[in-house]
Formats: C-alpha cells, sequence, structure tokens
C-alpha cells in the first residue's frame, strides 16, 4: 500500500546543498521507488533530479523537508536523512 | 543571484564549438581560456586544472539535459570567474542522465565565498532546466549572437523556472 511521509531536516554542513551532495542525494533517491521531493522556501522539487536540487540554492543552516511518497516511503526517508546525518559528502 | 551578473559571468569568456577529444581536454581548454583572459599565471593555471579534475573525481558534474558545471575554488580572485564552451561534438562525460555533454559552463568561486557560488549554481541549474535555454545555448550562431540574447535567455529560464 502506498504512503506518504515527510521529514525535516537543518542542513548543518559548510556548503550546503551545492552539486556533490546534490548527486549523493540523488543516487540515493534513486534506489527507491517513491516519489521523492524536497521542499524549501515555499519551494516542491523533484528529489530525484541534480538540476532541480540546485535550483534551489540551499546553504548551511537552510532548512529543508524530504517528502517521500509510495511503497517504500518510510525506508527511503530513513536513508536520505541518515546521509544527510552522516554523509561526508554534506560535512 | 541577478541572473545578469550570471550572464555577465559566462560572457566573458566564450567557447563556440571547439574540437574537444575527451572530458580531460575540454576540461584544460576551458581553464586555459579563463586564465588567458583574466591573466591568471600559468602556474596557477595548472593548479587550478589540477582542482577542476579532482572534483569530477568526485563524481560527475555532468548535472543531465546534456549540460556540466564542473567548478573549482580559486585564490587571489575577489570574484566568481566563469567560462562557457559549446564543443562541436557531444563528449561522453558520465553525466547523471548518461547522456553526453555539449554545454559546459566552468564556475571558479574565491576561496571565502560559498554563497555567491551556490547561488550562482541555482541560478545556472534554473537556467538550464529550461529546454529553451539549453536549445539556445546548441544553437546560437555566433558570439555576438549569443552574447546579445544571454541577458534575456537567462532571465526567461530563471523566471519561468
Amino acid at each position: 500500500m502506498s504512503t506518504q511521509a515527510v521529514r525535516r531536516v537543518v542542513l548543518k554542513g559548510t556548503h550546503g546543498l551545492h552539486a556533490r551532495p546534490a548527486t549523493t542525494f540523488v543516487q540515493t533517491a534513486q534506489q527507491f521507488t517513491s516519489a521523492i521531493s524536497i521542499i524549501a522556501r515555499n519551494e516542491e522539487v523533484d528529489g530525484k533530479s541534480i538540476i532541480s536540487i540546485l535550483t534551489l540554492g540551499l546553504g548551511k543552516g537552510a532548512e529543508i523537508e524530504i517528502k517521500a511518497v509510495g511503497d517504500d516511503a518510510d525506508a527511503a526517508l530513513d536513508a536520505l536523512v541518515s546521509l544527510i546525518e552522516t554523509s561526508e559528502a554534506f560535512a | 543571484m541577478n541572473p545578469k551578473t550570471l550572464a555577465s559571468v559566462f560572457g566573458n569568456v566564450i567557447l563556440l564549438d571547439v574540437d574537444a577529444e575527451d572530458k580531460q581536454d575540454i576540461l584544460a581548454q576551458l581553464v586555459a581560456a579563463v586564465c588567458k583572459r583574466h591573466k591568471i599565471s600559468k602556474r596557477q593555471q595548472s593548479a587550478l586544472l589540477s582542482k577542476v579534475k579532482a572534483r569530477e573525481e568526485l563524481g560527475s558534474t555532468g548535472i543531465g539535459s546534456g549540460a556540466a558545471v564542473p567548478h573549482a575554488k580559486i585564490s587571489g580572485v575577489k570574484k566568481l570567474l566563469g567560462a562557457f564552451a559549446r564543443t562541436a561534438q557531444p563528449i561522453e562525460y558520465d553525466a547523471v542522465d548518461g547522456e553526453p555533454v555539449r554545454l559546459f559552463f566552468l564556475l571558479l568561486s574565491p576561496e571565502d565565498a560559498a554563497e555567491g557560488y551556490l547561488e550562482a549554481l541555482s541560478t545556472l541549474s534554473r537556467a538550464i532546466r529550461d529546454k529553451k535555454f539549453c536549445s539556445f545555448m546548441r544553437t546560437a550562431k555566433g558570439k555576438r549572437d549569443l552574447l546579445y540574447s544571454l541577458n534575456e535567455v537567462v532571465l526567461r529560464a530563471v523566471q519561468g523556472g
């Protein structure tokens, strides 16, 4: 059964969501069948598209919401939140 | 970032329909062109090229739609430097969508300007996401045509996105 879930995360890394973390994010998001999106500054973009994520221009301290809709929504959010909090690309 | 500023960053150095053999070759040509334009020493040029290549090793900057945004930080400059290149033939670039790349936007940012770089990347990505922008960049006939319309095209793409 399809579910929808949302989680809020703060970007703590020095450089925000620039090209490399955006790439890592997309690579992880693509491992899941759920539709993933990032919501920030009242804008929602496709979380599986690097170009779309980069358009947000999210710097250090930016608050984002990650939304997943689909069968593996919760697992996807677990993986993505953990990526942002622990991956070197987001440091 | 103001679309006009972005257009002027790339309008400064434009290489059209260049012959490039591969990824390494086009990166070298872009860095050489921007260094020549801004009178950057040969020594710094080679250090810069290594940085740009090292960044590609971490993951391709081919962000899709046949465009790539190679970048690095550069010491000793106060503002963002850029160069645009269009290759005669598409180049294999390990892009995220697997498509070869013809449009290259090199961005060099001052060491301490993370925000400016992010803003530039954001504006540029908005432009690249716009199909009309990419098609204009692929088909503009000459430097003058390109320069003449760059402001307008970036502006429209950014506002439309």
